[in-house]
């Protein structure tokens, strides 16, 4: 099995986790207001274009 | 690589402890983006970030002076979106402890955060224009050397590639996007404090003043920038002449007055002149230095010259193709030292010796040429036995083939080849 | 026996000149010389000589601006190029200009006539060091849709006589060695040639257009 390439692996996990946060707002489970939400998005955003860059880094 | 992924504070590169440092040359960015991030995350948490701060100050262990000098300089591609990653994820924080209550105003921190950013973008992109202008004024003239020397015309002009372009490009519109960013910055905390109105007015008049201070002195900037770069056009040509007279007395001048001195020996001045034309050649053609202890192609070379030099007897070198040099290929070399000094040492008389190797893909064939005599290979000297005997057993010992053809009259050819891991 | 060739030579050092003139005293006809672009248009177009013996470094343009402005007038004019240089970018910029053939300046005075008299017949020369430049011009593959086979690519025949020029050998030893007949011979390095001045592979044309960016 090849590496697994580092930074492809993070941008999906943040879209994962995304997706997942936003599916238990909906089912109601987690209330979550605004403010929440937007930080939510900036850290996965903020998480998957360093680790894209992170990963075009690597020798 | 992996000494140059460890997190480190790094002391020497240090405003306060160096973390922010650290971080930087951890992610391989400048460290302006990390300690303007440092500094909006204090802002926005009212001073709690200082608490991680020290954390990190504790624990991280600082750069020893040996990791420092093994740790290598880290390519530029992505340095963008790690950027943009930071600055995402520190908006995200500062999110959260808007979330938890841990705030100053909005009207404070956003403005703040946006105008540090920008700033860090702008201070980012004037560090990377200065290094690079050094870097071209250098090349310019190393490029400017060779071609006018080699050409006998004018220096050649700088003519911008496409590439280079459309990399000119890119800086502007990000020094756009860094202006933007700051004067959105001001923007927004005026309308945030309900000022945007009475500044407007101020604005106008500010932007008029400027305006007409520029039409004023525009003149004064634009001769300025010409004078700039006429200086370092004369800069560039000045030192073009001191290398170009520099080599020129070194090497030429000094095998010229040799060549006088020695005038009745023919020999020694054909040997004299073809040695100096090989050096001047390559010096023309720029490039890298050969390294004969790394490279195939320039091994094969350099043991060219050193018969040539040695023997007296003139040596064509051709090689297509290179390879890193390993124990096999070091063999090959020495083979085929033996074989081109038996060639100088017995037939040179009818003209030169020819080496022509081919190299790719880890395998090799060398050839070795010469019009001598020739002999008869069932009926060898025993002088010459010992030797052939040593070509061929260096080669088989690492995997290698030798096929030796002559025939009295119609002289030699030795075919070395290697193949790829080994047989 | 072939009559003697006619040439101009064209170079800006009076002294090679007068010494490529000694040399080929006999051999071959020296109708005249020249040491600047227009000078050698004027001649050659004045002349009419068989082959033209051109510099690849001179003032104004250098061989590659004779063979330019002399093709306008005389189309089926000959260049053999002689030059003290082996970069690869000269060499490959003025075969790809028109010349047929390059040798360089240390050559005899019997190899010079001799090729003086291939490029009159139309064959093409190459020296062993132009050889090993093509080779490795045309070695490696290509990606499919740029090969053109006709022109992209050396055949293995083409190759194998290429091979035996960087080594050094005369057309007559490379048709004893190949069984084949010298004309054979001649027409393998002419097809050579072609492709040379033709292909669009990568390298030749890095070389040719990054010659001329400088100009």
């Amino acid at each position: 099995m090849r590496r697994p390439d580092l930074s492809s692996l993070t941008v999906g996990l943040a879209i994962v986790l995304l997706g997942v946060v936003l599916l238990l707002q909906e089912e109601g489970t987690i209330g979550m207001d605004g403010g929440w939400l937007a930080a939510i998005l900036t850290g996965c955003a903020g998480g998957a274009l360093l680790a894209s860059g992170l990963g075009a880094r690597e020798p | 690589m992996s000494e140059a992924s460890r997190l480190r504070r790094d002391p020497r590169r240090a405003v306060l402890g160096g973390v922010c440092a650290g971080f930087a040359r951890w992610l391989g960015i400048d460290p302006i983006i990390t300690r303007v991030a440092m500094v909006v995350l204090t802002i926005g948490s009212g001073g709690g970030a200082v608490i991680g701060y020290l954390i990190g100050w504790a624990l991280i262990p600082a750069e020893t002076q040996e990791q420092a000098l093994r740790r290598g300089r880290r390519g530029r591609t992505g340095s963008w979106r790690i950027a943009a990653g930071i600055a995402l994820l520190v908006v995200s924080v500062l999110l959260v402890f808007r979330q938890l209550e841990v705030w100053w105003s909005d009207a404070v921190i956003w403005p703040v955060a946006l105008a540090a950013f920008g700033v860090a973008l702008l201070w980012t992109l004037s560090r990377q224009q200065a290094e690079q202008e050094e870097e071209e004024s250098e090349g310019e003239a190393n490029a400017s050397v060779r071609a006018s020397a080699a050409r006998s015309m004018p220096a050649a002009l700088r003519l911008e590639a496409p590439a280079e372009r459309g990399a000119r490009a890119k800086r502007a519109s990000a020094f756009g996007f860094g202006i933007a960013l700051v004067v959105g910055a001001a923007l927004l905390f005026l309308w945030a404090v309900g000022a945007l109105s009475a500044a407007s007015d101020v604005a106008l008049a500010a932007i008029v003043v400027v305006v007409a201070i520029g039409l004023i002195s525009a003149p004064f900037w634009w001769s300025m920038a010409r004078r700039l770069s006429a200086e370092r056009t004369a800069r560039v040509r000045s030192q073009e002449r001191a290398e170009v007279a520099a080599h020129l007395h070194d090497s030429v001048l000094q095998t010229l007055a040799l060549m006088q001195k020695r005038a009745g020996d023919r020999d020694e001045v054909a040997k004299l002149a073809r040695r100096q034309e090989r050096e001047l050649r390559s010096w023309l053609a720029g490039g890298e230095a050969p390294r004969p202890a790394e490279r195939l192609a320039d091994a094969l070379r350099a043991a060219a010259e050193d018969v040539e030099e040695a023997h007296g007897a003139p040596v064509d070198a051709i090689v297509v193709g290179d390879a890193p040099l390993d124990d096999r290929t070091v063999a090959l070399v020495a083979a085929a030292r033996e074989a081109l000094t038996n060639a100088a040492k017995f037939a040179s008389e009818a003209g030169p010796v020819h080496l022509y190797a081919e190299i790719e893909n880890g395998s090799a064939r060398v050839f070795i040429d010469d019009r001598g005599p020739g002999f008869d290979p069932d009926a060898i000297p025993d002088d010459r036995r010992g030797v052939r005997e040593s070509i061929i057993g260096r080669m088989k010992r690492h995997g290698g083939r030798v096929e030796i053809r002559s025939a009295p009259g119609e002289g030699t050819e030795v075919e070395l080849s290697l193949e790829r891991n080994g047989r | 026996m072939s009559p003697t060739p006619s040439v101009v030579i064209v170079d800006d050092h009076r002294i090679f000149r007068t010494g490529v003139k000694a040399e080929l005293d006999g051999m071959v006809e020296v109708l005249g010389e020249a040491e600047s672009v227009e000078d050698a248009v004027r001649a050659i177009a004045e002349l009419e000589p068989e082959v033209v013996l051109l510099d690849v470094h001179m003032p104004g343009g250098g061989g590659v601006e004779v063979i330019e402005q002399v093709s306008k007038i005389r189309p089926q004019q000959r260049f053999l190029a002689l030059s003290v240089s082996d970069d690869p970018e000269d060499v490959i910029a003025i075969v790809r200009a028109g010349a047929r053939g390059y040798v360089t300046k240390t050559i005899t005075g019997d190899e010079l006539a001799d090729a003086v008299r291939r490029v009159r017949d139309g064959d093409a020369v190459f020296s062993p060091r132009l050889a090993g430049f093509v080779l490795d011009a045309f070695a490696g593959d290509l990606p499919a849709e740029e090969v053109d086979p006709e022109l992209d690519q050396l055949t293995a025949r083409e190759r194998e006589v290429l091979r035996y020029i960087a080594r050094g050998y005369l057309y007559k030893e490379i048709g004893l060695r190949l069984s084949i007949s010298v004309k054979t011979v001649e027409a393998h390095v002419s097809s050579v040639l072609r492709k040379l001045q033709l292909s669009n592979r990568h390298e030749l044309s890095r070389w040719a257009v990054s010659r001329r960016l400088v100009d």
